[in-house]
């Protein structure tokens, strides 16, 4: 720029331009680095009661089409039977699966509290009949009967699994989101029971699913023992073969959040399987 | 309905999930993003000049006062141009040359002084030019900082009415209204708001701050113009007597 030979000097500008860089860069780092504000994860939500569900509607839940099967005295007594080869075996009458055991993980935040917090499911059924003694032995007798009954009477897989989610929920009848899902997808699932050493065996299937509630994705979690290990192939494959044959879950759009980022399913048999 | 749009923007509210601000920025709509990033040049500027203003203030009084000191201490002013030169580093000091050299010439003309009251209206103005140069040099971008801080508000008002219509938009595509539908549109909304007012903030309180100090130093140099306009004709009036 011309100017007159006395005006004064003028000193250079890049040091305010430096100064503004600095402070725009430096608040911006704050944000990302110390101040919580701008990072805080969404506010966690409560726990939604998707259904409420009676006993009654809890058994007739899982509409599973399983071959009716005439009830036999002694169902649990499964020889370690030649190996099979199938990814998915399909239920033998005699030996079919009693329901296996879901534990629902949610990898971005567990629910902080949950009206009822399902206590194991796969507990053996004499286990939990004693616990449920502790608590009401007047009840106890009376299921006790009914399910004494229903076991005798068939060993239909409903039944059994209305047996197992009927303490959680004898209160009050209400089933949080995750049972029903968990439901869901336990009517799902195939295993051969009488597979060698299959009640060691647990594989986690971490679940992406769409906002309409059909699975995007279902990724066995531990790929390195998928590989390694046949007998683990297998039974994973199952699991997630279960998960991607199950159709659309069943959640509430408002909690899609929730779920977004997968749900981790963990598939065990073990403990039902004896 | 279309189902792309639809599907779209299932898509950008499914997105919507995070709300950092990199990622309020990022899913943001174009319009938006235009917004926000000149508002962020608007503050980064800003406050370039903010810092510009402050530092060369600071650094001016305090040379002014060094002058000032010099000049009043009783030494020749002869001596004092003399180092001085025609390199004024401050306005104090470019104020005096542009009088001091004024004289020299007039003082070099013969007869020239003879006229007294011409050569103190010459030197007043010539001190009063200095005056306005100096300070139009130190005034220069502060319109900058005038006009970031009443437009930067509506800048962002802009980007947040243009985000909100888009969320409206995304509801009436999906038909859902849900509060997981609406609210990320409008948080990325609000953002662009949030910045126009982290702008204009600071811009209009150093405006004010900078203008009053900028006005009180062109007063100080003013009252030194004046003052040193008085000692030269003394002496104008000293030599032709």
């Amino acid at each position: 720029m011309r100017r007159s030979p006395y005006t004064s000097i003028q000193p250079n500008e890049t040091k305010g331009i430096v100064l503004s860089l600095a402070l725009h860069v430096g608040v911006v780092a704050a944000t990302y680095v110390s101040l919580p504000f701008l990072r805080k994860d969404p506010p966690e939500q409560a726990p939604i009661i998707l259904e409420l569900v009676t006993i009654d509607d809890i058994t007739a839940a899982p509409p599973k089409p399983v071959p009716v099967e005439e009830p036999k005295p002694a169902p649990k007594q499964p020889e370690p039977e030649p190996v099979k080869v199938a990814d998915i075996a399909p239920p033998q009458p005699d030996q079919m699966p009693p329901p296996p055991d879901f534990k629902i993980k949610e990898e971005p935040k567990p629910e902080p509290k949950k009206p009822a917090p399902p206590p194991q499911k796969p507990k053996p059924p004499e286990k939990k009949k004693d616990q449920w003694a502790d608590l009401q032995s007047l009840v106890k007798d009376l299921e006790k009967k009914e399910t004494k009954k229903q076991n005798q009477q068939q060993a239909a897989v409903p039944q059994d699994q209305a047996k197992v989610i009927a303490p959680n929920i004898s209160d009050k009848a209400t089933m949080t989101e995750l049972d029903a899902i968990r439901a869901h997808i336990e009517a799902c699932w195939r295993i051969d029971p009488g597979k060698e050493g299959i009640d060691e065996l647990s594989a986690e299937v971490r679940v992406y699913i769409n906002r309409d509630g059909s699975v995007q994705q279902a990724q066995i979690v531990d790929m390195g023992r998928y590989f390694a290990d046949s007998a683990f192939r297998t039974f994973a494959n199952s699991a997630r073969n279960a998960v991607l044959s199950c159709g659309n879950i069943p959640f509430s759009p408002q909690r899609y959040d929730t779920f977004k980022d997968g749900i981790v399913f963990n598939f065990s048999p073990q403990g039902r399987v004896n | 309905m279309d189902p792309v749009i639809t599907q779209g923007a299932v898509n950008a509210v499914g997105a919507a999930n995070h709300l950092s601000a990199w990622a309020l920025f990022m899913q943001a709509d174009l319009v938006v993003k235009i917004v926000m990033m000149g508002l962020i040049f608007a503050s980064l500027w800003s406050w370039a000049i903010i810092f510009d203003k402050v530092i060369r203030l600071r650094s001016l009084s305090r040379q002014a006062e060094d002058f000032e000191e010099k000049f009043w201490s009783g030494s020749s002013l002869e001596d004092l141009y003399e180092r001085i030169g025609t390199k004024p580093r401050e306005p104090m000091s470019a104020i005096f040359v542009a009088a001091m050299r004024e004289w020299k010439r007039s003082a070099a003309k013969p007869g020239a002084v003879s006229n007294a009251s011409t050569l103190a209206e010459r030197l007043d103005r010539v001190m009063k030019i200095s005056l306005e140069r100096e300070m139009d040099i130190l005034q220069r971008r502060m319109i900058f900082l005038a006009s970031t801080g009443s437009v930067a508000p509506f800048l962002g008002l802009f980007g947040t009415v243009w985000g909100i219509m888009n969320t409206f938009t995304a509801i009436g595509a999906t038909s859902d209204t849900s509060l997981a539908t609406v609210a990320p549109g409008i948080a990325e909304a609000l953002f662009a708001t949030a910045i126009g007012l982290v702008a204009a903030i600071p811009a209009v309180i150093a405006y004010n701050k900078i203008s009053s100090d900028l006005n009180r130093y062109a007063v100080r140099l003013e009252n030194f113009a004046g003052e040193f306009g008085a000692i030269l004709s003394r002496q104008l009036d000293v030599r032709s007597s």
